[in-house]
């Protein structure tokens, strides 16, 4: 069974785990594109390229999941929305709930 | 080297994007090591925006043409491909070489696995429900693309040199070039950019076919009625009902997922 909020994410195609790992990388605060990259390496061991990190930035922000805050220089942070918090937190649900149940079967092995 | 190509690819994003984030993605280029695979990655976005950017998801009947067009100029693209290939080896080995039975055995090997690969996927993806199937991966077509446009050169020149005359060299290619280009086709349409974005061109396309069929039908039923004939027209009407809700849902998902959405372009 699929929840609804991880169907959204779903919705992203592609860009569906870059996005999610995204959204994990803004829930500890705002941060720019290069800040993203070097925390989403240190998460899951591999680094976004430019195009897959703004392909997920630019479609995160087309359904309102992260805003935009003034520019830095070059440099513009993200923070995450209420929207993108919510989705957020039903990803991890349902992240739970299948390693609850693949922890459960291994133990049965 | 790699970074100059990837400032390059930055520079080709349609306007409205680069207005909004090239400066960011710049800064990231500058800022970190630029991989081969950072380049190819930007390559393949830069054609998502173009596409995305060129098609008007408010009118999809016209997005559709464009679509079209741009399978028509991708068939072109890989006739020319192809002959620029042979003609190239022609021009480079004017006289067939033995040793050139190698590359045709391995283009034979090649699209036997390629043929295996395709059936093996299709087989696969028949098990899942309809909305979880994938299209062909995206790094198979990128790695078969080359290899069989190179390929087909292989043997489009071995018939350049064994034609005789130009009748005989245009039955060799006739014969030979419908098989090539589908198969490139299927490639390309594999590593098509958007390609969510062309299956929701095409659903509402076929929606909005819809209402007009059922319009239709039930200009045809009162028709029918008026010279006395008993026919179907509350039928229809409720099934025009149900055809512009589903084409109305259908706009909605691609309006949300095009360009002008994102940008207010």
């Amino acid at each position: 069974m699929r929840h609804k909020a991880d169907d959204s994410l779903a919705d992203l195609g592609r860009f569906s785990e870059p996005a999610f790992n995204i959204l994990v990388a803004l829930a500890e605060g705002p941060k720019h594109g290069y800040a993203m990259t070097l925390d989403i390496e240190a998460m899951t061991g591999n680094r976004p390229g430019p195009g897959t990190l703004y392909g997920a930035i630019a479609r995160l922000e087309e359904r309102k999941w992260i805003e935009a805050l003034p520019a830095d220089d070059r440099r513009r942070p993200y923070k995450l929305t209420p929207a993108g918090e919510k989705v957020l937190r039903a990803r991890l649900q349902a992240l739970r709930q299948v390693t609850r149940i693949a922890q459960a079967r291994l133990a049965d092995a | 080297m790699l970074r100059r190509l990837a400032r390059a690819i930055v520079d080709r994003y349609p306007q409205v994007w680069r207005e909004r984030y090239a400066d960011e993605v710049s800064d990231l280029i500058e800022s970190g090591p630029v991989r081969l695979y950072d380049v190819g990655e930007l390559f393949h976005g830069m054609l998502v925006e173009r596409v995305r950017a060129a098609i008007d998801v408010e009118r999809p009947s016209v997005a559709m043409a464009k679509l079209n067009a741009y399978k028509t100029m991708s068939v072109i693209a890989t006739l020319v491909a192809i002959q620029a290939g042979g003609w190239t080896l022609r021009y480079m080995w004017p006289v067939y070489d033995e040793r050139f039975d190698v590359a045709l055995y391995a283009a034979t090997a090649f699209w036997l696995l390629l043929f295996a690969f395709w059936l093996t996927h299709t087989l696969l993806q028949r098990r899942k429900a309809a909305d979880d199937r994938r299209p062909f991966p995206v790094w198979a077509a990128l790695v078969a693309l080359p290899l069989h446009l190179a390929s087909v050169s292989v043997f489009f020149w071995v018939r350049l040199i064994s034609a005789d005359g130009a009748g005989d060299y245009v039955r060799a290619l006739i014969s030979s070039v419908y098989v090539h280009v589908s198969v490139a086709i299927l490639l390309l349409m594999q590593i098509w950019p958007g390609r969510r974005l062309v299956d929701a061109i095409v659903e509402a396309d076929g929606a909005e076919n819809a209402v007009r069929g059922a319009e239709s039908q039930i200009v045809n039923c009162r028709e029918w009625i008026a010279k006395g004939v008993p026919s179907p027209v509350a039928d229809w009407e409720r099934e025009l009902v149900v055809r512009i809700e589903k084409r109305d849902a259908a706009l909605a998902r691609l309006k949300a997922m095009g360009y002008r959405a994102r940008f207010g372009a």
